[in-house]
């Protein structure tokens, strides 16, 4: 198989399932599908790689120059699903260090470091608790979260296997 | 079946180890290939008893050194590039003979490896990607064509 590119909206990300092989036939099949939504203005993915059986350096410059690109216009991209012997070219390539790598689709959603704050502070705010309020000199930095927390908002970067099975069947 | 037989009316004769199994291509220039030679090794490790771990690192490898060829060589319809691929019981090998000027990739300087996601470049990647997931990684230039061997053992 050479590579097929499955498209879809999860939340607020772009999520691209790759099936088959990413390498120099391959890779500007793939080039050519990011610089698509990049040209329409997406800046938010996440690539998931469970279906692809090897990646060459071909495949690795086409993952860095999107990555580059929507860093660049303040973005995000995330990448998941890596088989032993991808996350080993990875590895070898110094690229593990520069990508999130979340180990499936789900965990790459919610794995995002921004929203949590956004929402502990969102929480916050409800619940009257400004850090601007004149007898709070040093805000506590764990009120955002004891205010999350009470609103129900799920603070822990990784789901738990519920949320990820809840992902799953919605994801049916 | 016949081996067992050989083995019956020879007695005292050691098993003879399996003969390797020999792939033969011709690759006339197109990218796709490569993707074709990645794809009988594939088919053919999957029948034998080739971990999938030292397959993947030869595909890797061949979609790599393949593409330098086509790339920087004169590889033509006149004069393809030969790639063997030979299955051993505890190996997995390929020999890729190909026209052009002479020049060694495992002589590549090793890349920097370092540096964030703006300052990364890919140059020098996919040679490093051979040298380190290979166990055997030559180079020759005889008659006239460079000729690169790659080993990788399991078990």
């Amino acid at each position: 198989m050479a590579l097929e590119i499955g498209s879809e909206i999860q939340e607020d990300f772009r999520v691209l399932r790759l099936n088959g092989r990413l390498d120099t036939e391959t890779s500007a099949d793939f080039e050519l599908a990011a610089h698509d939504l990049t040209a329409a203005g997406e800046r938010r993915f996440v690539v998931d790689l469970s279906g692809i059986s090897y990646v060459s350096s071909a495949g690795l410059r086409v993952l860095l120059a999107l990555a580059k690109q929507v860093q660049t216009g303040g973005g995000a991209m995330r990448l998941c699903g890596l088989a032993p012997s991808v996350r080993q070219v990875f590895d070898l390539s110094g690229f593990s260090k520069l990508f999130m790598i979340a180990a499936d689709i789900a965990s790459a959603l919610g794995n995002d470091p921004s929203s949590a704050p956004a929402i502990g502070k969102a929480a916050a705010d409800i619940l009257g608790a400004s850090s601007s309020a004149p007898r709070m000199a040093s805000p506590s930095p764990s009120l955002g979260r004891q205010a999350a927390d009470l609103l129900g908002a799920k603070q822990a970067p990784k789901p738990g296997l519920f949320a990820r099975l809840l992902a799953w069947f919605k994801g049916q | 079946m016949w081996q067992w037989l050989k083995r019956l009316f020879s007695p005292g004769a050691a098993p003879a180890e399996p003969a390797p199994q020999v792939w033969n291509f011709r690759i006339k220039g197109g990218r796709a290939e490569i993707g074709a030679v990645n794809d009988a090794l594939e088919r053919a490790a999957m029948a034998g008893e080739v971990p999938e771990a030292a397959m993947r690192a030869m595909q890797v490898a061949l979609d790599e050194l393949l593409t330098n060829a086509i790339t920087h060589g004169s590889v033509s319809l006149n004069d393809p590039m030969q790639v063997d691929l030979i299955i051993h019981k505890s190996a997995l090998r390929a020999m890729i003979s190909h026209a052009g000027p002479a020049f060694d990739p495992t002589e590549v300087a090793a890349p920097d490896l370092e540096g964030s996601l703006q300052d990364r470049q890919i140059g020098g990647l996919g040679i490093h990607l051979v040298r380190s997931m290979m166990d055997e990684f030559s180079y020759e230039h005889a008659d006239g064509r460079n000729v690169l061997k790659l080993g990788k053992r399991f078990k």
